[in-house]
């Protein structure tokens, strides 16, 4: 339980439907001094956490997953960041942390399942497998980070909101009168105090940060930028420079300490390769399949044709022209057409023409 | 200057004093507005609740030996069953000079964070650390002062008995506590 209205109300569901229900929040590690609104897992949150479990009639523990936490999400977002890609810590936290923080407790408890408030739905079954699709809700759904659990730990999960649209979430909440309806949705990356990833990494690793040079594709100096890290593949704005037509961050170089700008169309990818697979059900072993890929949280899935290879990579090739910014760091996420998630990766490198 | 609080001895909770010596000066209130008190702390008297206070103070008087006495014992048995049951566990503080009512431990390995609400879930009401500490939600910077090394020092628990503690509560808090210890240390 955050505090906020979607793991309150997925609470309430449970217990509503009959089930023994403990709250937990876990204390994850974030910056200290800030004092942002909706700040995860500071004393407000908790309280305010500890509030709705108490109206919900269900008791509401904290738990310290500070240094897993760091370990496993904070330090490998940071490097990420200095090797030219875009980290999504969340990916990373949800298996590696909040599930399996949260599994270890469910049996210490001697609890069956873990839920949560993301928007995902999943089946069982007759195997007894757990299949994973997206959340009604299509401006909520959450798969895209859920997708990097494993069946194992899919089957102890519980989704009470995924078949909801958030708008009647809302509606459920302010309908129990649960505390904080009102509090709006949190954004940023949560362990970033004012949210912005630039200061962050400018204060964690300030000898680590070095100007260099924008080029051109015919690799000419345009000008000259703030620090590899402070630029996402696919940015148009805060690149400082005036050009006839606006410009984009299309690649990054992190041995020579350059960044290459050009046109919307020099963005078009033809070929994702992503390893550290996981599939959801079954472990893909036909050489090639047809499928939708997503490679960004708030991006849509096109559709691409995959390959696995003998390493264990995918390769995956785009049908249509794609000019959105595909980045290294961030998940490939494979859908069918159903919505249900085949499996995902992580970009590993991208193939332009 | 003396503060003393009513349900530090089963008086009613919300009420307390301040005793002051006659040598305090300049003593400031800390609520404004009526006379009471001399204009030391202004607002209605909640005459029931002092009353009741007074009254718990005054039973006090009257058993505070046996009160002691009855203590130590259920604090002693406390001390005793852990240390014979537990493995890898430290009374933290001097044996015998502390509170009658207190015992404190550290488990090795354990994060009582998680013990606590396991022990909670079996009906045991205990303590992590100093209750004066809230700022920081975690690490027990007294057991680290003390000089415990890192995997002792977030598996600091503080349990307390009063007049109403059974000696069959305590036994079926130390059953319970090593159940919950045994399964924390092998996940």
């Amino acid at each position: 339980m955050s505090g906020g209205v979607d793991s309150s109300v997925a609470a309430l569901l449970l217990k509503q439907q009959g089930f023994d229900v403990i709250g937990v929040m876990l204390k994850l590690w974030a910056e200290e001094g800030f004092d942002r609104e909706n700040q995860c897992c500071s004393i407000e949150a908790a309280n305010q956490a500890h509030r709705i479990a108490t109206k919900i009639d269900i008791p509401f523990y904290l738990l310290d997953a500070v240094e897993p936490f760091y370990e496993s999400v904070v330090q490998p977002f940071i490097s990420s960041y200095f090797l030219g890609e875009t980290p999504n810590p969340c990916a990373w936290c949800n298996p590696l942390v909040r599930w399996r923080q949260l599994l270890q407790y469910a049996d210490a408890m001697g609890a069956e399942y873990v839920a949560t408030g993301h928007y995902v739905r999943t089946i069982k079954d007759e195997r007894g497998i757990t299949h994973l699709f997206r959340g009604t809700d299509p401006n909520k759904d959450q798969s895209y980070v859920i997708s990097r659990l494993s069946q194992r730990q899919l089957q102890r999960s519980v989704f009470p909101v995924g078949d909801y649209f958030k708008s009647q979430v809302r509606k459920i909440s302010a309908e129990y009168h649960l505390p904080y309806s009102e509090k709006p949705e949190s954004q940023d990356i949560c362990f970033i105090g004012d949210g912005d990833y630039r200061r962050f990494l400018k204060h964690m690793q300030p000898q680590r940060i070095s100007p260099g040079k924008f080029i051109d594709s015919e690799g000419k100096e345009i000008g000259q930028h703030d620090g590899i890290p402070f630029y996402t593949i696919g940015q148009r704005k805060g690149l400082k420079i005036s050009a006839k037509n606006p410009l984009y961050v299309i690649a990054k170089d992190v041995i020579r300490n350059e960044i290459v700008l050009g046109q919307k169309e020099d963005l078009r990818v033809k070929k994702v390769v992503a390893d550290d697979i996981n599939w959801i059900c079954n472990e893909q072993t036909v050489d090639s399949f047809d499928c939708f890929a997503q490679f960004r949280y708030k991006s849509k899935a096109v559709p691409v044709s995959v390959r696995i290879t003998e390493e264990k990579k995918m390769i995956i090739s785009l049908k249509d022209d794609f000019f959105d910014g595909v980045a290294c760091g961030q998940i490939a996420v494979l859908y069918d057409t159903e919505g249900e998630v085949i499996g995902s990766g992580r970009i590993l490198k991208t193939e332009r023409k | 200057m003396m503060n003393i609080a009513a349900h530090k001895c089963y008086g009613p909770k919300g009420t307390g004093a301040i005793l002051l010596g006659n040598g305090v000066e300049n003593f400031l209130p800390f609520i404004h507005g009526g006379k009471q008190e001399n204009g030391k702390r202004a607002g209605t008297h909640n005459v029931p609740y002092i009353v009741g206070m007074a009254a718990a103070y005054q039973i006090l008087d009257n058993e505070f030996d046996k009160r002691i006495a009855f203590e130590r014992q259920k604090r002693d048995l406390l001390i005793q069953l852990i240390s014979e049951n537990i493995p890898d566990c430290l009374l933290t503080g001097h044996p015998t000079e502390r509170l009658t009512n207190h015992a404190s431990f550290a488990f090795k390995g354990i994060d009582s964070l998680v013990l606590q609400s396991l022990l909670d879930q079996k009906g045991f009401a205990v303590s992590i650390g100093s209750a004066c500490r809230s700022s920081k939600i975690h690490g027990q910077q007294q057991l680290i002062d003390i000089g415990l090394s890192s995997e002792w020092a977030n598996g600091g628990l503080r349990i307390t008995v009063g007049i109403y503690t059974t000696d069959d509560a305590i036994y079926s808090l130390v059953n319970a506590l090593k159940r919950s210890i045994r399964i924390l240390r092998r996940s």
